[in-house]
């Protein structure tokens, strides 16, 4: 008799949410965004509602979802500060119009218009857990899409070995590019292998409304196995090519944050330890687990790549 | 005597980042070329710690002056103290 040994992933038919009260809950979700007024919590300024999105439920985080207080208001985001209350003044980056160029070495470079994206890409929600290289996480419920469903319109050519992306830079808007020291715009990147790996994900929204600034609105990238610092925000554009980025933070300080950067409990940051991680929103720590806990998903991206530097 | 030579050590030092780095080259841009970590660490210790207004408001605008900027109001400094001891005696 054969025996099947559940994927971490799966759970029974009888947990899955009804279709009833999942689009119930859009429906009071949408209902009541105009009633909040704190900044964190304002649907993205001048972005429209998102089109109906279903939760994949292929990802279950396996923890609670934070609560969105917590995680539009505890921020990274470097163009407006190093500190985490940066999202009173992320609001002034404005939504729309906006556009992604998807270029290189691809067959037909496109210009998308966010609008377009939402119209045309797969969307769905699905709830990622998020590990800050900090040794702080979160579990955020995001909408988006694959980023292999936006790869496939342009067509990579077969010499694409890396992909780029760039984080838009609007001086006057973000105070931290008053610092022209820094190496602005902020990149990031990862192999042509990575992004085509279905976890990889474009995010659109968040807890079902668009993706406010402060999270990297209207537009982020997000691969749940790395380190936060590796999902580009408010993304303006997207580079094909097949010579290795630099990233911003690998420029700054490249003995603490590289290429890779997979989430590596046994491997510490030269200033503190990865072992375990704060849960954002609450007093909980918890142990921190290879590639954030998607290792069945990606673990076999790394095979014979052992002499790179994967952890870090 | 040996405060205006520190004064003038200051002003010269200006003078040879002015003329190796560019009159308009930054301060923060200098010490990023040194240690780009520590100007970072300073910052997220600043704004993280402190408040993130003392950081935009009183650090970013003196990074932001030229680098000769800074040995120039050192050397000033020396000579202002120099001048005040001079007047006293």
């Amino acid at each position: 008799m054969p025996i099947r040994i559940p994927r971490g992933w799966e759970i029974s038919e009888a947990e899955a949410t009804p279709e009833h009260l999942v689009f119930g809950r859009r429906k009071a979700m949408g209902l009541g965004a105009g009633l909040l007024a704190a900044p964190g919590l304002a649907a993205a300024q001048g972005a429209p509602a998102l089109p109906p999105a279903m939760r994949n439920t292929r990802y279950a985080p396996g923890r609670d979802i934070s609560a969105e207080r917590e995680a539009t208001t505890f921020n990274n985001y470097y163009e407006f500060g190093s500190h985490k209350s940066i999202s009173r003044e992320a609001q002034r980056l404005p939504q729309r119009p906006w556009t992604v160029k998807v270029e290189g070495m691809v067959e037909t470079p496109r210009e998308f218009g966010i609008d377009d994206l939402l119209r045309n890409m797969p969307i769905e929600e699905r709830v990622y857990r998020l590990r800050c290289v900090e040794a702080w996480s979160m579990v955020v419920p995001w909408t988006g899409f694959p980023l292999s469903a936006l790869l496939a319109v342009v067509k990579p050519l077969a010499s694409a070995r890396f992909v780029v992306f760039e984080t838009a830079a609007v001086p006057g808007v973000m105070p931290g590019l008053r610092q022209s020291w820094y190496p602005w715009p902020y990149i990031e990147g990862c192999t042509i292998a990575e992004a085509g790996n279905e976890l990889s994900f474009m995010v659109v929204g968040a807890y079902g409304k668009p993706l406010p600034p402060q999270n990297g609105g209207p537009i982020r990238f997000h691969q749940p196995w790395k380190y936060g610092f590796k999902a580009g925000k408010s993304i303006v554009r997207i580079t094909l090519t097949d010579r290795r980025p630099v990233s911003f933070w690998e420029r700054i300080q490249p003995q603490e944050y590289g290429f890779w950067a997979n989430v590596n409990p046994e491997v510490s940051h030269p200033r503190w330890s990865q072992a375990s991680e704060r849960v954002i929103g609450t007093n909980e720590r918890i142990p921190t687990r290879l590639f954030n806990g998607y290792g069945e998903f990606v673990a076999d991206l790394y095979t014979g790549l052992q002499n790179e530097r994967l952890w870090a | 005597m040996i405060l205006r030579t520190i004064a003038l050590l200051f002003f010269s030092l200006a003078a040879v980042m002015g003329f190796a780095l560019g009159w308009g080259y930054e301060l923060g841009a200098a010490l990023f070329r040194v240690n780009p970590g520590a100007l970072n660490a300073l910052q997220a210790g600043i704004q993280r710690y402190l408040f993130p207004e003392v950081w935009d408001g009183a650090f970013v605008p003196i990074l932001a002056m030229p680098a000769w900027g800074l040995p120039v109001l050192l050397g000033l400094v020396f000579l202002a103290i120099s001048l005040a001891r001079a007047g006293r005696g």
